[in-house]
């Protein structure tokens, strides 16, 4: 991997195991048939949260994909910035409860700001089960085509 | 009476709950730790090839699955009556070593040390708990910078695995029959690097950190105990006739003892499980019983002769002979610095010892019928994978987790797991601020594996950031 020529990273949280929880990672595997700049890199990011770090140290724009509840429609894509987020409570008891906002602040302590945008779609159910809800499955075209849209191609 | 529940993952279901209840005194007077996740990865292996399993088992866990790819192996090695060469003992050893470094610095650097020092006044540190913070600006400021460097020492740490690992988390060569790598002296050298780099942290910054942790609050060499048994399965071959540099043995009652696989058993009359009780891991079945009347956690109570036992980090030292002051919350922090930079200095050694251009790996032949058990340690303790192989499947795989020993339940015949005899008998101060509790909780670092990984956050409107059609 030459990260000289990549600028712009895309990562996908989740756990497949988990039906919609695993819908960034579904979008990753969809946008590696996609024929996109070469200076994008794709990451299937899965539960490993903490370990997305240093994308965030190295990349200057991060897009996340991951899910996200609301309470919403299931199906709804957000299009969020952390600093449109402020205020979240969170008491991480293990490594396994770091969210990627967290990772996030992490990188600017270590004086590092990427841009990042995170899109997040609301889940219609979470439990063990390898296949999405059809509502989900039925949204990765949208989802591709809003990352796409925000990486400026078509 | 009253009852505090610590339930960390209020947004969803979630890992691992601690309830407890208090008298008028605000004294612990019971107990329960609740995992709240089915692990069922016995009944996924069952009729897949053994080498498989040290992949799919890596999955249990992004935390410690270099400790799981060993295990897995070991236990296929075993059943095949197979050793593995020195090269490959010295690979699997210094990639386990870069996962211990960068779990035990992570531990205490993000996941302990807020419990006693104020964070930046900043999310996701705020709101936080204001309880019994001792520091003054000065030493708050040095340690919240550590802090920081830690973040990235426990990077470099993961990128020092990798050189040999081929990636972290989830390795891909640690395979029965050893490591399927040959190193060159490139490699060699950077991890030489970077393992220099770490020791430095960990040897300065850390060393001084946990003492200076350990004397502003002295009182918790006396909070925390629990019952002070203490069990390590040995990790770190440091040659091809099995001695570790952590071995393994048993503290019962300060009284260090051997060890034997064959005097564990594991018990489910409180746990989700209708599966028989009190079973050797080697002949136990996984029956899931969500429910079950009397039961409240997915984790079952591994006993050693019917006895709960605490795994980890002080496990080891103590029995290595390496730190033996006490047993409580800050014996459990010091007891990891002084692994983590012993580790560190004996991974010097070892890399000296790995020869360039010399594979690690050996093919073995194909197992037919067979048993194996796999022993080794995560960071978090003790960590076993006992295998059943038949015509060359699977027919059955047992994993008894280190956090399985920590916070396991009640057992059939009443003795409560480690984790809630530790809370029994502590004084909670504020009971709208316990964070005496989650101090005992966090110092045995306790983990449940990985669940859903949803982003909620709370108290923002999120309609005003749905994506319009295209």
């Amino acid at each position: 991997m030459n990260l000289i020529n990549k600028d712009t990273v895309i990562i996908g949280i989740g756990n497949i195991l988990l039906q919609d929880d695993g819908v960034g990672v579904h979008v990753i595997k969809e946008l590696e048939n996609e024929k996109l700049p070469s200076t994008i890199e794709l990451v299937d990011g899965g539960t490993s949260t903490l370990d997305m770090l240093g994308f965030f140290l190295d990349y200057k724009k991060v897009i996340v994909v991951d899910c996200l509840r609301a309470g919403l429609k299931p199906g709804t894509i957000y299009k969020i910035r952390p600093e449109d987020i402020k205020d979240y409570q969170k008491e991480n008891l293990s490594i396994h409860d770091v969210q990627i906002l967290d990772v996030v602040r992490m990188a600017n302590m270590m004086d590092k700001y990427p841009e990042v945008v995170i899109f997040g779609i609301e889940p219609e159910k979470i439990s063990l089960d390898l296949e999405m809800t059809e509502i989900m499955v039925s949204k990765i075209p949208e989802i591709v085509s809003n990352i796409k849209k925000e990486l400026g191609i078509n | 009476m009253s009852t505090i529940v610590l339930d960390p993952i209020t947004r969803l279901e979630g890992h691992l709950k601690i309830s407890v209840t208090l008298d008028a005194t605000n004294n612990v007077t019971a107990a329960q730790a609740t995992g709240n996740l089915y692990r069922g990865f016995e009944n996924m292996l069952v009729g897949r090839v053994p080498s498989d399993a040290a992949f799919l088992t890596q999955r249990i866990c992004g935390v410690c699955p270099v400790s799981h790819a060993i295990a897995s192996s070991k236990a296929t090695e075993q059943a095949s009556k197979f050793t593995p060469t020195l090269q490959a003992l010295l690979l699997r050893n210094l990639i386990q070593g870069a996962n211990f470094i960068s779990s035990n610095i992570l531990h205490f650097y993000q996941l302990a040390l807020l419990d006693y020092v104020q964070g930046p006044q900043m999310h996701p540190w705020t709101p936080g708990y204001s309880q019994d913070f001792r520091f003054n600006a000065t030493d708050s400021t040095a340690l919240m910078a550590n802090y920081v460097t830690a973040l990235s020492i426990r990077r470099q740490a993961q990128e020092m695995g990798a050189i040999f690992g081929g990636k972290l988390p989830h390795v891909g060569n640690i395979v029965p029959g050893g490591v399927t790598t040959s190193p060159s002296s490139a490699n060699i050298t950077s991890f030489k690097n970077y393992l220099n780099t770490i020791t430095t942290f960990i040897q300065g910054a850390y060393k001084t950190d946990v003492n200076k942790l350990a004397t502003a609050y002295s009182d918790y060499y006396t909070i925390g105990k629990g019952y002070g048994n203490l069990i390590s399965y040995g990790v770190f071959d440091t040659n091809a006739t099995g001695t570790k540099l952590f071995p393994a043995g048993t503290v019962t009652g300060a009284v260090a003892s051997s060890f034997a696989a064959a005097n564990i058993k594991e018990y489910v009359g409180h746990s989700w499980y209708s599966s028989p009780s009190g079973a050797n891991p080697a002949s136990e079945t996984t029956t899931p019983s969500y429910g079950k009347s009397g039961a409240y956690t997915w984790l079952k109570a591994p006993r050693y002769n019917g006895t709960p036992y605490e795994a980890g980090s002080l496990a080891r030292t103590w029995i290595s002979g390496d730190y033996r002051k006490g047993v409580s919350v800050m014996d459990r922090h010091l007891a990891r610095y002084t692994e983590t930079s012993k580790i560190a200095t004996n991974m010097s050694t070892w890399l000296s010892q790995v020869k360039a251009s010399v594979s690690g790996y050996t093919k073995i032949a194909t197992l037919a019928t067979g048993t194996g058990i796999g022993l080794t340690e995560a960071p978090r303790g003790a960590l076993g994978h006992w295998v059943s192989v038949a015509s060359s499947k699977i027919s059955k795989y047992q994993i008894v987790t280190p956090t399985c020993w920590n916070a396991s339940p009640m057992d059939d015949a009443g003795n409560v797991g480690p984790i809630e005899k530790a809370l029994i008998g502590t004084h909670v101060v504020n009971t709208t601020q316990p964070v005496e509790l989650l101090r005992i909780v966090h110092s045995f670092d306790p983990c449940t594996g990985c669940s859903v990984h949803v982003m909620s956050p709370e108290g923002i409107e999120m309609s005003n950031f749905i994506v319009q059609p295209i």
